[in-house]
């Protein structure tokens, strides 16, 4: 090819030759015939016509033609861009900025989304989701045992839980990350031990004594990567463990765990009720997802019918294990990125103006170009050829800019984004940004390189010259231009409104707790750690809190406000409206905390008291509910001494728990986006098993002064127990809408990047209309026309294409906002604040942007511009 | 009005040229005012027209080319017939005879 090529250019010297040689023989020809020299040579110049033309049609029978054209041509478009420094660095900077931060955005979205999971043909391998009445249900062993054995379509079928365990070395105590399983865990992750060896059926099982794979980071901090690490006891939240195998460092899923070893044989063998497991397992080759769904339902269905009890109304669904990890993280990344794409495009726009005034300039060489015979398609391809260079450079400096925003996106994004660590600027991103480089030449170059190219060699053009003069059509362009650029202004501001908005209603809206100077301590403890020692480290953790110096109350609580999640149960009330029970009310919430918890946090008692004493075994059963509990289930008025039980199926001859309601608390609310309170039934910590309490405490001494002596009666309790965190209780509620706050901060600057580049559009084409209309405006100013009209007659052009655009923009935002909707707390995606909010920012920021070519036109001097005649 | 001087007609040019360089290699300059000469300015031979029927009739192997020098020292470049071109000239010709043969008869019928 590079010789052909050479062979082109060298041919292409060759004819331009032999046409200089035909010109020069007919001119000497024509002077001997007794022309003059000038007459002579326009003579011989006409006679040859379309010089360049003919060039072109010669060489355009060959095949690379083009592409000697293209190096030529781009060439070309380098010196010319090069004249243009100020118009080369707008559209460097802002395209760079535009592809930089679209390219580091997808760089987040490919990892965390669209990358397949690092196992072994991970595009077959589902996930099993159970559910009872459209709530989400954990797996359970026993029922995973049926599935196994029964479901022919999934191999490798795998039950999993995570725990953190502690394991005591010689600085203290730390946590890890166990992955415990049930069954062939590691051939369905593809895990091959670097050193020793997996699981053996038996010990999968639970069977064989209690062993653990390391990951090979866990290998190294734990065992300084030393190959006698196996065979070693590992002992773990006191039960002893052997090392048999140690993970590739290769191995990436599941992120963050340092050991995975099988469930313990207790929980093997458990029965059917309880549900925490997730289960995973690969499709069969050949095996449609849909086959496997069917089968699983007539499992599923059978269960139902063996087991009453615990399996009636139980439903199972199969879904990508791939888009189970990612479907929290899926809208919201995907809105950042729609959002960056708008902006991206309104830089495209700008620059589309910037060209569209560029080719204005350049009518006259144009016109000289298609006199000299340039078709149509040769000068839009020099056109497109400038933009492409332009759009390359700025998708190179985009790249860059990506490789550094990368790990800024890592530390901004909240940092539960599954896989987010392993964003990076890999092949993919790179094809990603140079498809968008190429669209985005593309976009910005088609228009101006149209207009440009539509000139025509006639003697207007050409006489016309340098002088700034725009077809209807190009001032239509750019008005268009302008509008777009407003549209997709107003998308974005709307969604930074209604996010913006739908935040400030979270963080205002009463949690219905006092949280200034709370303390909350997260110290969790093992699952697995037994009942009477979990209770005894609770109470003995209570009082040597309740102890210290400054503080004034201590509560323990399963999860604080806002932080989402929580046990249901359904139940049953029994009060004073009925002799009978109630029919059976689903999947209420319930918080386990202690008495306390409510003064501590400043919850209202609003009626009756709390619990006088814990709830033992044996002990009196009383229960508080909150007022959302009383007013949609209990009787008006007699909720004190209502009746309710937990036990809707009790067991054949096994009676029902009944829990007395002794008291009414005010609501608090418990997730960040929940506008409605929903019922919820608080009883004593004592009555469940949780070891994930957290402190509370209410102190009037500094927080920073009470970590030190927390972390000390703590340790004096159990020397053992691990404190992970003490904050202020306000610092963690607000980090429960953290991830709000980032994704409404971040939409926010990619609009107000929208509304500045917007109003340099504006700008651009408000300063264009005056400088070309200059000779009119001197004139109606000549004629006696108040400057004060001729300001009003340029900042309305201004105000009207803006309130085109904001109109436009608004019924695109309506229908664009039902995707928000489930990200919004209090509003409607249809919030007449957000959109007139964006409305008016829009229009103001026009007025403004439209003030000073307003000013500049009615201080025309009309003598001078009409002497430019 | 009869135009004083014709175009050459379509598909005559490569005739004109082939038969042109008959008579020995001419650069393109050369051919155009042998033929405007010959016709006695009957005949003019557009520029535009001719570069592209020389690539062509290269192409196709009728004629070659190659760089000399003019009696004025200018380096030109001078094309030849091939035989593959003499070959076609014949043919051309023959077809042109024909062609004027069929066209004259029509134009001296009277009627009957």
């Amino acid at each position: 090819m590079a010789t052909t090529l050479w062979r082109r250019e060298r041919h292409a010297e060759e004819l331009a030759e032999e046409m200089r040689f035909h010109v020069e023989e007919r001119i000497r020809e024509n002077l001997a015939a007794g022309m003059s020299p000038e007459a002579a040579e326009r003579d011989a110049r006409q006679r040859f016509g379309h010089a360049a033309s003919l060039r072109e049609q010669t060489r355009d029978a060959d095949l690379f033609g083009w592409l000697d054209a293209l190096v030529r041509e781009g060439r070309q478009a380098f010196r010319s861009l090069g004249k243009r420094p100020g118009l080369v660095a707008t559209a460097l900077l802002s395209l760079s900025l535009g592809i930089g931060a679209t390219s580091a955005i997808f760089s987040v979205v490919d990892a965390v989304l669209l990358k397949p999971l690092p196992i072994p043909d991970a595009g077959r391998v589902v996930a099993l989701k159970e559910s009872k009445r459209d709530q989400g249900l954990g797996g359970n062993p026993a029922r995973y045992r049926d599935y196994r054995e029964q479901l022919t379509s999934v191999d490798q079928l795998t039950g999993f839980y995570s725990e953190d365990v502690t394991l005591v070395v010689s600085e203290g105590p730390t946590r890890l990350k166990a992955l415990r399983t049930f069954g062939p865990a590691l051939d369905l992750l593809g895990a091959v031990p670097a050193l020793g060896r997996g699981f053996s059926e038996e010990e999968a099982a639970g069977r064989g004594g209690s062993v653990a794979v390391l990951t090979h980071a866990a290998w190294q901090r734990y065992f300084g990567a030393a190959p006698e690490a196996l065979g070693r006891p590992l002992v773990l939240d006191g039960r002893s463990y052997t090392v048999i195998g140690v993970l590739p460092a290769a191995f990436a899923y599941p992120e963050g765990i340092d050991l995975i070893s099988p469930a313990p044989p207790e929980f093997q063998s458990s029965d059917r009720k309880p549900n925490y497991m997730g289960i995973v397992g690969r499709l069969k080759p050949g095996v449609p997802v849909e086959r496997a769904q069917a089968e699983l339902d007539a499992v599923v269905q059978r269960f139902g019918q063996e087991y009453p009890a615990t399996d009636a109304g139980l439903r199972g669904r199969l879904v990508s294990l791939q888009s189970e990890e990612t479907g929290e993280a899926r809208q919201p990344l995907l809105l950042l990125l729609g959002a960056i794409g708008l902006v991206l495009m309104i830089a495209c726009v700008n620059l589309a103006t910037l060209l569209l005034a560029r080719a204005d300039e350049r009518r006259h060489e144009a016109a000289v170009r298609v006199a000299l015979g340039a078709g149509r398609a040769s000068l839009l391809r020099l056109y497109l050829v400038e933009s492409m260079l332009l759009a390359l450079a700025g998708g190179i400096g985009g790249l860059l800019l990506a490789w550094l925003a990368v790990p800024l996106l890592q530390r901004l994004l909240p940092a539960g984004l599954p896989r987010l660590a392993s964003a990076e600027l890999d092949w993919r991103v790179v094809l990603f940004a140079m498809l968008v480089t190429v669209v985005c030449g593309l976009l910005f170059g088609i228009v101006p390189a149209w207009q440009a190219a539509g000139v025509t060699a006639g003697p207007t053009t050409l006489r016309e010259g340098g002088r700034n003069t725009m077809g209807a059509s190009r001032v239509l362009s750019r008005r268009i231009f302008v509008v777009s650029q407003v549209v997709l202004s107003m998308l974005l501001l709307v969604g930074a409104g209604l996010l913006g908005r739908s935040l400030y209603l979270v963080r205002r809206s009463p949690l219905g707790i006092l949280p200034e100077r709370v303390i909350a301590v997260r110290a969790p403890l093992s699952w697995g750690m037994d009942q009477s020692r979990l209770l005894a480290f609770y109470h003995q953790g209570l009082e040597a809190l309740a102890a210290l110096p400054g503080v004034q109350r201590v509560g323990l609580t399963d999860r604080l406000p806002l932080e989402g999640g929580s046990q249901s149960r359904p139940l049953r009330v029994r009060d004073g409206r009925q002799a009978e029970e109630g029919p059976e009310i689903p999947d209420v919430s319930f918080r386990a905390v202690s008495s306390e918890y409510f003064s501590t946090l400043g919850i209202p008692l609003r009626a009756g008291r709390l619990w006088s004493s814990p709830d033992g075994s044996d002990g009196p059963r009383e229960i508080v509910v909150n007022q959302e509990f009383a007013r949609r289930f209990l009787a008006p008025g007699q909720g004190i001494g209502a009746a309710l039980t937990f036990d809707v199926h009790p067991e054949a001859g096994a009676a029902p728990r009944w829990y007395e309601v002794v008291g009414v608390v005010g609501d608090v609310r418990q997730r960040p986006n929940q506008p409605v309170q929903p019922p919820e039934v608080f009883i004593p910590f004592e009555s469940t098993y949780w070891p994930l309490s957290v402190f509370v405490i209410r102190t009037n001494a500094a927080p920073g002064e009470m970590a030190a002596p927390i972390r000390r009666a703590l340790a004096g309790v159990d020397p053992n127990i691990i404190v992970d965190q003490i904050a202020p209780l306000e610092e963690e509620l607000g980090g429960f809408t953290a991830a709000d706050g980032v994704r409404a901060g971040l939409v926010s600057v990619f609009a107000l990047t929208a509304l500045l580049l917007a109003a340099i559009g504006l700008y651009g084409v408000l300063s264009g209309d005056v400088a070309q209309r200059r000779q009119e405006i001197g004139v109606r100013l000549a004629l006696g026309a108040e400057p004060r009209a001729v300001r009003w007659m340029i900042l309305r052009r201004g105000l009207s294409t803006t309130a085109i655009g904001v109109c436009i923009g608004a019924l695109g935002a309506l229908a664009l906002g039902r995707l928000l909707a489930s990200m919004l707390f209090g509003i409607t995606p249809a919030d007449a604040v957000a959109f007139a909010g964006a409305g008016i920012v829009l229009l103001l920021v026009a007025g403004i942007v439209s003030y000073l070519p307003a000013l500049r036109a009615s201080k025309v001097d009309p003598m001078h511009a009409l002497r430019q005649q | 009005m009869a135009k004083a001087k014709s175009d050459v007609l379509q598909g005559t040019l490569s005739l004109l040229v082939l038969k042109t360089l008959s008579e020995g290699p001419l650069h393109g300059y050369g051919i155009t005012s042998h033929i405007q000469r010959v016709s006695r300015d009957v005949l003019r031979v557009e520029e535009g027209s001719l570069y592209p029927a020389l690539h062509r009739m290269e192409q196709d192997g009728w004629i070659r080319s190659e760089w000399g020098v003019t009696d004025t020292n200018r380096r030109a470049r001078f094309y030849a017939l091939t035989a593959a071109g003499r070959r076609q000239l014949a043919e051309e010709a023959q077809h042109w005879k024909r062609l004027t043969v069929g066209v004259n008869q029509v134009l001296a019928f009277t009627g009957a």
